[in-house]
């Protein structure tokens, strides 16, 4: 059949090096790049080392872009964080990778040490010592970096001011380790004791995110800010939900439907647990009742877990209007509950899905991990294709479960420390010997109904043994770490460099 | 009905709707007008065209693709399809490797997305996860790099 080898415009290549090559390199360019845009970053890598011809085409900007654009979709991380147009192609390609690299980092080192330090400013410039009348920024006391890496807020408090207050900073870090960080925007905030909670992007406006922090006086308050990053960034209130409960110092859990504007609040006073859904760009919110929980948005479910069974939520497609001080508008109850029997209460949940084909359903099998200091149980979601609203979209099946025993870390797991990138699990947390990254290597199976092997992968970070940590934040996606000092500085940690 | 002759000399009748998959024989519709003249498929041999056909008829009633980019074409969309692949279309494309780069030439001549995107994903299938020895095996892809460029490859990207 005559074909045009239309990849010569990428190689002066003679046309009996053509006949010599396999098939693969004698297809048309745009056919190549289609095909790259079906894989993962390493393995565009595995293709770049087989000849100079296909090196070309992997170090075309077009199949950087698809692969970071696909993997920042994944991580729901905005073009906020990464302008694909705007990047380089080596550090398109290096953001792409990233995740890759910290995973085969930590899998071949017993311990890892940063390529880079930064410590963050603590001065005010002079217009903004006039603007806010003070000398610095005071005793940082919580951080939160968004999801990608790149943004970070740090909230301080300033206590030489008469009225006291919080004063929020937006910093952008850098897409790179070697980055200057700059603080964009601040915003005095005339209320203390915030703790921060998500920080994330709009769904839909590119350039705007979210900061939802938990203040606790007379009752809770649930408090929404709004960063925008234009030209002039800005971080503004912009708007709270009192949640009327008993006990303000009672645990309070705030999560995020993903990619979405609706938040998930549960609080629990003795045995009694609260809780509510609210879209706080509508305002509109409902009651769920739940069983005593940890709580974990998945998709358009919420699941529930407590200590012997894990409740199914829908998310109700509709919500009625808040009427702040009313309490409960809709009640709904889970539509499903599932039996997992666990020694403890305290579980978190991880999404995982499988990153390799598994016929013969056409559909995608995530795994959800439920863990806590002793055991680990994994379970298949299944989606469930159905008209039926009350039967949740998706199906938890009981696979595995693991003896988590030898794994510290988990000891001081924070749902915010856990992200999955290539594989891999990141759990990251300081434990009583120091600090350690952990994380949980899912491999799945080939073949149809087999269950997938999972097993745990560790580094520690030995610089930080002797750092007095307060906070700390790993992002997985760049390799990045954040964290606050008891002194007071909040520090940057960078484990890739681009290449 | 459409009439199509093959390069090989063959005559395919075929109904309007599934020849109309291809957006090459569409636009030749449309340039003809109403006409029982047979289009020639010049970059296309009937053992090819047999499996292209056979794709379309399966195919005929899906939905159209959408043709810009944040729609069902975004990268994370053709990465989560990558994964997602019906048991027709899997033994459909289990096929030794000349003709699946052969349905990849077709169906980029004919013009035909979804088949072009499935059988990428085909490719991509075979890539996956190998290592780049591997790679080269599977294609049969002559390794062109001198030992010093080779070390250089590898190096730039050490922990691939």
């Amino acid at each position: 059949m005559a074909q045009k080898p239309s990849a010569s415009q990428c190689s002066g290549r003679t046309k009996a090096t053509y006949d010599k090559q396999g098939l693969l390199p004698r297809l048309a360019v745009d056919v190549l790049i289609n095909i790259l845009n079906f894989l993962r970053p390493c393995d565009i890598i595995g293709v770049r080392r087989t000849c100079k011809l296909l090196q070309e085409i992997t170090k075309l900007r077009t199949v950087w872009v698809n692969a970071l654009g696909a993997l920042m979709e994944q991580h729901s991380i905005s073009e906020a964080m990464f302008p694909l147009r705007e990047m380089r192609v080596d550090i398109l390609e290096h953001v792409a990778l990233s995740p890759h690299r910290l995973v085969s980092l930590v899998k071949r080192s017993s311990a890892i040490e940063p390529s880079s330090i930064r410590t963050l400013s603590r001065d005010l410039s002079k217009e903004e010592k006039d603007t806010f009348a003070m000398q610095g920024v005071g005793q940082v006391n919580d951080l939160i970096l968004a999801c990608g890496g790149r943004y970070l807020v740090s909230n301080s408090v300033n206590s030489s001011r008469w009225s006291v207050s919080t004063l929020m900073s937006v910093w952008d870090l850098g897409i790179c380790a070697n980055d200057t960080a700059l603080v964009l925007t601040r915003y005095l905030e005339q209320k203390i004791d915030l703790e921060l909670r998500l920080f994330f992007p709009d769904p839909d406006v590119s350039g705007t995110f979210y900061v939802v922090s938990v203040q606790r006086s007379s009752a809770i308050t649930v408090l929404i800010h709004r960063v925008l990053l234009s030209d002039s960034p800005s971080i503004t209130s912009f708007s709270a939900l009192e949640l009327p409960v008993t006990a303000p110092t009672s645990p309070c859990l705030v999560e995020l439907v993903p990619n979405s504007s609706r938040i998930v609040i549960s609080s629990q006073h003795d045995e009694k647990v609260s809780l509510w859904i609210w879209d706080f760009l509508l305002n509109t919110g409902a009651r769920l009742m739940g069983p005593e929980c940890s709580l974990f948005p998945y998709r358009d479910t919420i699941m529930f877990a407590s200590k012997d069974k894990v409740s199914i939520f829908n998310v109700p497609s509709t919500l009625h209007s808040y009427v702040p001080g009313q309490e409960a508008i809709s009640k709904y109850e889970p539509s499903l509950v599932v039996t997992v029997p666990s020694k403890v209460s305290e579980s978190y949940y991880i999404d995982y899905p499988n990153a390799t084909p598994t016929p013969p359903k056409s559909t995608v099998v995530h795994y959800l991990l439920r863990l806590h200091p002793h055991q680990l149980t994994l379970l298949e979601i299944t989606d469930i294709f159905g008209r039926d609203s009350l039967i949740p979209k998706q199906l938890p099946i009981k696979k595995k479960i693991l003896d988590a025993r030898d794994v510290r870390a988990f000891t001081a797991l924070h749902r915010r420390d856990i992200d999955g990138c290539e594989g891999c699990l990141s759990l990251s947390g300081v434990d009583s010997d120091g600090t350690s990254i952990c994380m949980l290597n899912v491999v799945a199976s080939p073949g149809a109904g087999k269950d997938p092997k999972i097993g745990f992968i560790k580094a520690s970070l030995n610089h930080l043994v002797n750092i007095d940590l307060v906070i700390q934040e790993f992002c997985t996606f760049l390799g990045r770490e954040c964290v606050l000092t008891a002194g007071g500085d909040v520090v940057i940690f960078d484990y890739l460099l681009p290449r | 009905m459409v009439i199509l002759i093959t390069s090989d000399n063959v005559k395919y009748v075929v109904e309007k709707d599934v020849a109309e998959l291809s957006v090459l024989v569409k636009n030749m519709l449309e340039d003809i007008g109403p006409s029982d003249e047979p289009i020639p498929l010049h970059n296309v041999t009937s053992t090819v065209f047999n499996k292209v056909l056979e794709y379309c008829i399966y195919h005929r009633n899906d939905p159209p693709p959408s043709d810009d980019d944040e729609g069902c074409a975004s990268p994370l969309h053709k990465y989560l399809a990558s994964h997602i692949c019906s048991e027709w279309d899997q033994r459909f494309f289990d096929v030794d490797q000349a003709l699946l780069f052969d349905i990849i030439l077709a169906a980029n001549y004919l013009d035909i997305k979804t088949l072009l995107d499935d059988a990428c994903k085909a490719v991509a299938h075979l890539i996956q996860g190998k290592s780049t020895e591997e790679i080269r095996g599977i294609f049969n892809i002559v390794n062109d790099f001198t030992p010093e460029e080779e070390a250089r490859v590898k190096k730039e990207n050490v922990s691939s």
